[in-house]
């Protein structure tokens, strides 16, 4: 089952390539952003390497387990309270940000409201799921989606409006020294196989042995998106003011035109994937934290009830919060609320897998 | 066979008592047969044994044996011979066309019936081309008949259990004991042997009370009428059930794939039946989509289109007093009534049904404006799709989907269909059938597929 793997490590590669994530990645052109990313699969081997070495240690468990085994409880629980949080916000952002898409992009009278009132009740619906189901979903969801991402790369590096001589540009400004953001953010993209922390239950270990092939194909996979996420709105939308544009990828992607299809201006098979794409990307978030809240309640002697009230207040926290922060967030607070998020990340991650080095030890 | 004595008091006098807890059934013969020494008795339902093998069988050998110990002999090795265990049993048996015969002391019983439902039918409700023309019949022996004449292997079992506390019908139990699924079997047969129902009369019936779940729509079981597609469901380890008295058969467990698959596949050339494959999904597709696609569009974004299709669209709209949404349903529910009539009336009449609904009523609702032209092309286009789907329960379901995926196209635009697409998917994964991943792509071999997750 090691495509499932792949298939989380895919999701969020999507999902970043239309994320703040790369819009700040092209804000920040000018201050090192092109060598963060050509750097970038140091730090993903390190990380890749790092979590799932860990997790092939311990087939079919998830990192709750292995917390409760060998940490007291109110230590597990800060450490899965934090977790939570993080992966909470990581979904929140990607539902927030593509609401707004959304809403300039598709239906600009629907109110902001209604579409996240939408996405919560589908993605309420399939976060209480079993894990599994998610995991096949999102092979036949990639399965559509694959025909049509390969059109929209095609489309756009064939298209007479990919203009070279910008991305030329853009390559001369190699030499500036990576600013933190640019660093943090272009290591946003390999986080994909951080939700192994919950998923990992569902492989065992004869069907999850990552060998070097395997992260060679994964770190060139995100390699690949970041500099398609980069490249891509600069060669279609230039150089000089891409930083004036909010949504890049959209906006580069409705340069395109298709004059011979049904459907004429390639923005909305953009926004069909992405559609596709971020409720899978906010679903595995969101998942993550109902699984681990399941762990925590479950730990309190009500097993018995596979949803409970707990639970029930967990997911209507979710739908308080998305529906007051989509009201009051406005575009430009988003951006940088996701920027400091982004750039908190990588030293969140190296902190767990520091975490993980001392579980490691401890199973010994 | 059996031929053991019989010599407690209450097995000698066991027809008397038989008969006088069959009474006052008219139809019960309790029949001396007697020539100058010897006394023979016979009890039987007359409207269940066949009288000619009665005949044939008992009396005429009775006439034409002249000592007792060769007629013992002879009724005691006749094939139809049957195990005499309880008095209820017994009974049970010769409602079911036995007959009891009495010499001397002994007791036999002779399964004589007479079936008059053994025809093989044709298949109609899943038609293939190049597939075998006969289905199964209405009679379970036939039927088993059928599927062991077709499955020459040891390994196939067969069990058979009563249901229906009332009508006590016969239900068969088949498996290819080598690569049966060992969890599905035992599962099947807790629930076949807790099944608490009077009367169980045909098999979608009983597939609906094997399904624990009440409010489901998408089909876990599979009732098909093709003899072969049972044969190759028991050779890949899958278990089926037949019930006395219909003429289909149940297989457990079934995914959303099997019900995609027509046997034709198996038969056509491999291109060929790849790309009735491919256009079986994208029927699929279409059934499921084009409504609420259409609606998204139309009403949120038609600019989505071409600028020509958008304005082709629109022109065929101008007079249409109905928002689109309206509309679509207004067809659909036509179409869907129109299916159901073509279903449920004669065979003669059906024809003229469809043609006056579906060309009249077509042409004149888009004459007096209450559809869009494009509409009943649509429409149209959906209802041909359904059909591409091979299994009907399928289809059904499809059917019914299809409207939540227009009701939520409808609310929320192209971005509520999407999602509700995508929810039908994580429903349909969600779901199991008897531990088997509904929808799940197998793209390893399926041993590599089925070792690694957890269930």
């Amino acid at each position: 089952m090691k495509r499932y793997v792949f298939y989380l490590i895919i999701v969020n590669m999507l999902w970043y390539s239309i994320s703040a994530g790369h819009k700040v990645l092209l804000d920040l052109r000018e201050q090192g952003s092109l060598l963060s990313i050509v750097l970038s699969p140091l730090f993903g081997f390190m990380f890749l390497i790092g979590w799932i070495h860990f997790f092939q240690t311990i087939p079919g468990k998830d990192l709750p387990d292995q917390l409760l085994k060998y940490f007291p409880k109110w230590l597990t629980r800060t450490i899965l309270g934090i977790i939570s949080i993080m992966w909470f916000f990581a979904g929140l952002i990607s539902l927030i940000s593509f609401v707004f898409t959304l809403k300039r992009f598709l239906t600009p009278e629907t109110p902001a409201i209604f579409i996240t009132i939408i996405f919560l009740t589908f993605i309420t619906f399939g976060i209480l799921l079993r894990t599994k189901s998610i995991l096949y979903t999102i092979e036949i969801v990639l399965l559509i989606t694959f025909p049509f991402l390969i059109l929209l790369i095609l489309k756009a590096l064939t298209s007479s409006e990919f203009e070279l001589d910008f991305v030329k540009e853009a390559v001369m400004h190699i030499n500036h020294f990576p600013s933190f953001s640019a660093i943090a953010n272009s290591f946003y993209v390999y986080l994909g196989v951080s939700n192994l922390i919950i998923f990992n239950n569902q492989f065992q270990q004869h069907d999850f042995t990552f060998k070097w092939k395997d992260y060679l194909i994964a770190v060139l996979l995100c390699l690949g998106t970041l500099f398609v996420s980069f490249f891509i709105p600069i060669g279609l939308l230039g150089y000089e003011n891409i930083d004036t544009i909010p949504y890049p990828m959209m906006t580069a992607s409705d340069t395109l035109r298709m004059p011979l299809g049904i459907i004429e201006r390639v923005l909305y098979i953009a926004l069909t994937v992405s559609i596709f794409t971020t409720f899978l990307s906010i679903l595995v978030h969101w998942h993550v934290v109902v699984q681990i809240a399941k762990k925590l309640i479950m730990t309190k002697k009500n097993i018995h009830q596979p949803i409970n009230w707990l639970l029930g207040l967990i997911i209507g926290t979710f739908w308080i919060i998305s529906i007051y922060l989509i009201n009051v967030i406005n575009e430009y607070q988003l951006i940088t609320f996701s920027k400091l998020f982004n750039n908190m990340l990588p030293f969140f991650f190296f902190t767990m897998i520091l975490l993980f080095q001392y579980l490691k030890r401890r199973a010994r | 066979m059996q031929t053991k004595k019989k010599k407690t008091t209450s097995q000698t006098n066991l027809i008397d008592l038989l008969a006088e807890k069959l009474e006052p059934s008219f139809d019960i013969i309790n029949q001396k047969l007697q020539t100058d020494n010897i006394t023979v008795h016979l009890l039987y339902l007359k409207t269940v044994v066949d009288n000619d093998q009665i005949q044939n069988y008992i009396i005429k050998p009775f006439f034409e044996m002249g000592s007792i110990q060769l007629f013992d002999s002879y009724i005691a090795s006749l094939p139809q011979n049957n195990k005499i265990e309880t008095n209820e049993k017994v009974l049970s048996q010769l409602s079911r066309g036995s007959v009891l015969v009495q010499i001397q002391e002994q007791n036999y019983l002779l399964d004589l019936k007479k079936i008059t439902t053994n025809l093989v039918l044709e298949t109609n409700i899943e038609p293939s081309i190049q597939g075998p023309e006969l289905g199964l019949s209405e009679d379970i022996q036939t039927n088993l008949n059928i599927i062991r004449h077709r499955y020459h292997n040891i390994s196939l079992k067969i069990e058979t259990h009563q249901i229906g506390t009332s009508n006590n019908q016969t239900l068969a139990i088949l498996y290819d004991q080598e690569n049966v699924n060992d969890s599905v079997l035992k599962n099947l047969q807790e629930k076949v042997k807790n099944l608490k129902h009077s009367v169980i009369l045909s098999s979608s019936e009983l597939q609906r009370l094997l399904n624990d779940k009440k409010w489901t729509f998408m089909p876990i079981m599979m009732i098909t009428e093709r003899s072969d597609r049972v044969i190759q469901n028991i050779a890949g380890g899958k278990v089926v059930l037949i019930l006395d008295g219909t003429p289909n058969a149940i297989i457990a467990p079934s995914v959303f794939f099997d019900f995609m698959t027509s046997m034709d596949d198996k038969y056509l050339p491999f291109g060929v039946s790849k790309f009735l494959k491919v256009l079986r999904y994208f029927g699929l597709f279409i059934c499921l989509l084009l409504p609420g696609v259409y609606v998204a569009v139309t009403s949120y974004n038609p600019e989505v289109l071409r600028s020509e299709l958008a304005f082709s669209v629109a022109g065929s709209r101008v007079g249409v007093p109905f928002p689109s949404f309206i509309e679509v349903l207004f067809l659909l529910v036509f179409m869907e009534l129109l299916t159901e009539a073509s279903i449920r009336l004669p065979r003669a009449v059906s024809g003229t049904a469809t043609t006056v609904g579906g060309l009249i009523l077509g042409t004149a609702a888009t004459e007096a404006a209450l559809t869009s032209n494009i509409m009943v092309i649509i429409v149209s286009a959906v209802a041909i799709a359904t059909f591409a789907i091979p299994i009907n329960e399928m289809s059904f379901a499809i059917r019914i989907v299809r409207y939540v995926l227009l009701f939520f196209g409808t609310t929320a635009g192209i971005t509520g269909l999407i999602l509700s697409f995508l929810a039908f998917v994580l429903y349909l994964t969600n779901l199991e059938s008897f531990g088997e991943p509904y929808l799940k792509l197998f793209v390893q071999r399926k041993k590599v597929e089925t070792k690694g997750v957890k269930s």
